[in-house]
């Protein structure tokens, strides 16, 4: 039993958030869904076969307190859901905090533990405090954390050179979101996912996608130029985001040249 | 907490349950790392795939969902000479299982086995003129293969100890795709950490790059040619990685700092170096490392100069 405490605690360690770590995409909630009431955090204790690297942590590093996992999954919710929470005038002081609490359970819920009974309820809890275009907001957001990622990482790299504003930061990540999910949509329809494709099939899904991904590109930086006033601003998000898009034509491009996998 | 994680462990362990496990094994490759699972004890419905470049999982990014029968993914569009972390969540009726964290270091292809080594692949798509250092103090900064033009503010590219660099990266932010033009004042100055990726010196000024404070820097793709002295400049404890490179014409590849005893590891890999007046690797220090591995040599020198610790070489070439 003494072998498990150390596994248990050393795990606790692992999983937790690390001191100044700046604020995360997704994975935040995943951590911040490790709290002593999900049972998501059992199953890691248990199923993670990095036990063996986890014991190796000494038993008396001490964890980070509830309080701090709950304060970072805060701060990434607050940082996710910004544009949503800032215009919300309809709302009385007391929803606003119920709202945030729903958005605070959808990001915990979006980690570790997906349940799917559990997000149903929360999101309409959501849906029940919106109107349908806030909401409609609420459904875009909810997926972007690695477009907010992105985001931060271009930020943070011109901050010294052409820093731009929340404005600015707004206009890039909502119209970046609204092509992304249009393109998405396109993914899907392009079959590009399915396992079951012929090789020409899989060729030619790939060609529909690739060209809706450059449209997407081309898209978005068009409307953001329209946003940008400052010129090295917008050179330095055109070169970010085509190498970016680069990276996720070549990704794209694996699915078609490495044969997809059968069984397990 | 703990005793209600351990409540769990134990019943289950009790119960004789069988653990669920996703055995994730990853391969680098150039710019792309290949991953591979299996599953044992749970079958695979909802999969996800993560990466970070570190092994805790907190702040990991989802980079991908695939089908239920996928037992394969290939993460593209990875930095070279950066260690990454992947991991596969699958996710049964509300239940999620992370499989292990497997690591791997994407390097460019090729090396002194004939391979490849392609350097730094900008072509220039435009200048700028630089009147100050710029300065990248976090995230990732972009310079889409532009020319970057310092002006004699920042130094005329002798051998001048005063000038400022063009770039200065600090915390592991990283600095990609850009050219320094033909003044190449004191180049790039990391502190705290950095990365470089595609990146070319066109005429090396006082050095290509100096580590100025300690931490790791990992630079890949890189072309620098024309160092009067040498190419890199190590003035602080240090770990260095430096993978597809081409360094033609200078002193040396790298020099710590003269007199100096703290401990520099560098590992090079994968570079082609040519017509080094004195060598490549050169310190004052007992402590420090250095590797040179699958490169390819012409004319370069003393490989290792000075009182290394340990100095040691593999899979390189002569061309």
């Amino acid at each position: 039993m003494s072998g498990a405490a150390v596994i248990v605690v050393g795990a606790t360690v692992y999983w937790a958030p690390r001191p100044g770590e700046p604020v995360a995409p997704s994975e935040v909630s995943r951590v911040a869904a490790a709290s002593p009431s999900t049972p998501a955090r059992v199953q890691h204790a248990q199923r993670d076969p990095t036990q063996s690297q986890i014991t190796a942590t000494p038993a008396h590093t001490p964890a980070p307190s509830a309080d701090t996992e709950a304060s970072t999954i805060e701060q990434y919710a607050s940082e996710k859901y910004q544009y949503l929470l800032d215009d919300l005038r309809y709302l009385d002081a007391t929803q606003v905090e119920q709202l945030k609490r729903a958005l605070l359970a959808r990001e915990r819920l979006a980690g570790l533990s997906s349940d799917p009974a559990a997000m149903a309820a929360v999101e309409a809890g959501i849906r029940g405090l919106l109107r349908p275009d806030d909401y409609a907001t609420y459904e875009m957001l909810k997926e972007s954390d690695l477009e907010l990622f992105k985001l931060n990482e271009y930020a943070a790299g011109i901050t010294n050179v052409a820093p731009l504003s929340a404005a600015d930061r707004e206009s890039i990540l909502k119209t970046k979101l609204a092509y992304k999910d249009r393109f998405h949509q396109l993914l899907q329809d392009s079959g590009l996912q399915r396992t079951d494709l012929s090789a020409a099939e899989r060729e030619y899904a790939y060609s529909v996608t690739a060209r809706a991904l450059e449209g997407y590109r081309q898209s978005y930086l068009q409307e953001v130029r329209q946003y940008l006033t400052n010129e090295e601003q917008f050179a330095l998000l055109s070169n970010y985001e085509t190498t970016e898009f680069k990276a996720e034509l070549a990704r794209l491009r694996s699915m078609v040249d490495v044969p997809v996998q059968g069984g397990s | 907490m703990i005793s209600r994680i351990l409540c769990g462990t134990a019943l289950l362990a009790f119960a004789g349950m069988a653990q669920a496990t996703i055995s994730l094994s990853a391969s680098a490759g150039n710019s792309q790392v290949s991953l591979s699972w299996s599953y044992s004890n749970e079958t695979p419905v909802t999969q996800e795939v993560y990466r970070d470049t570190d092994s805790n999982p907190s702040g990991r990014v989802r980079i991908g969902s695939v089908s239920a029968s996928t037992r394969s993914f290939t993460a593209t569009g990875l930095s070279n000479g950066t260690t990454y972390y992947f991991w596969i969540k699958n996710t049964v009726n509300g239940t999620a299982t992370n499989s292990n964290a497997a690591s791997a270091t994407p390097a460019g292809s090729g090396g002194g086995g004939g391979g490849a080594i392609t350097g730094a692949t900008c072509s220039s798509t435009g200048s700028v003129t630089v009147t100050a250092t710029i300065l990248v103090t976090s995230g990732t900064y972009d310079g889409g293969c532009r020319t970057y033009n310092p002006t004699s503010a920042l130094g005329d590219g002798g051998q001048g100890e005063d000038q400022d660099p063009a770039f200065r990266v600090e915390n592991n932010a990283l600095l990609r795709n850009a050219i320094l033009g033909n003044n190449g004042v004191d180049g790039v100055h990391f502190y705290n950490s950095g990365r470089l990726e595609n990146f070319r010196w066109t005429n090396v000024g006082e050095d290509a790059f100096t580590i100025k404070s300690g931490g790791t820097v990992s630079i890949t793709g890189v072309t620098g040619v024309n160092s009067e002295d040498k190419f890199a400049q190590v003035n602080a404890a240090s770990t260095l990685n430096v993978s597809n490179c081409i360094v033609d014409n200078a002193g040396k590849f790298l020099r710590q700092n003269g007199g100096t005893t703290f401990k520099v590891t560098v590992n090079v890999d994968r570079c082609r170096i040519s017509n080094m007046g004195e060598g490549i690797f050169r310190t004052d220090s007992s402590t420090s490392v250095a590797r040179l591995t699958n490169s390819q040599l012409r004319n370069s020198g003393t490989t290792c100069i000075g009182p290394w610790a340990s100095c040691t070489t593999s899979g390189n070439t002569s061309f």
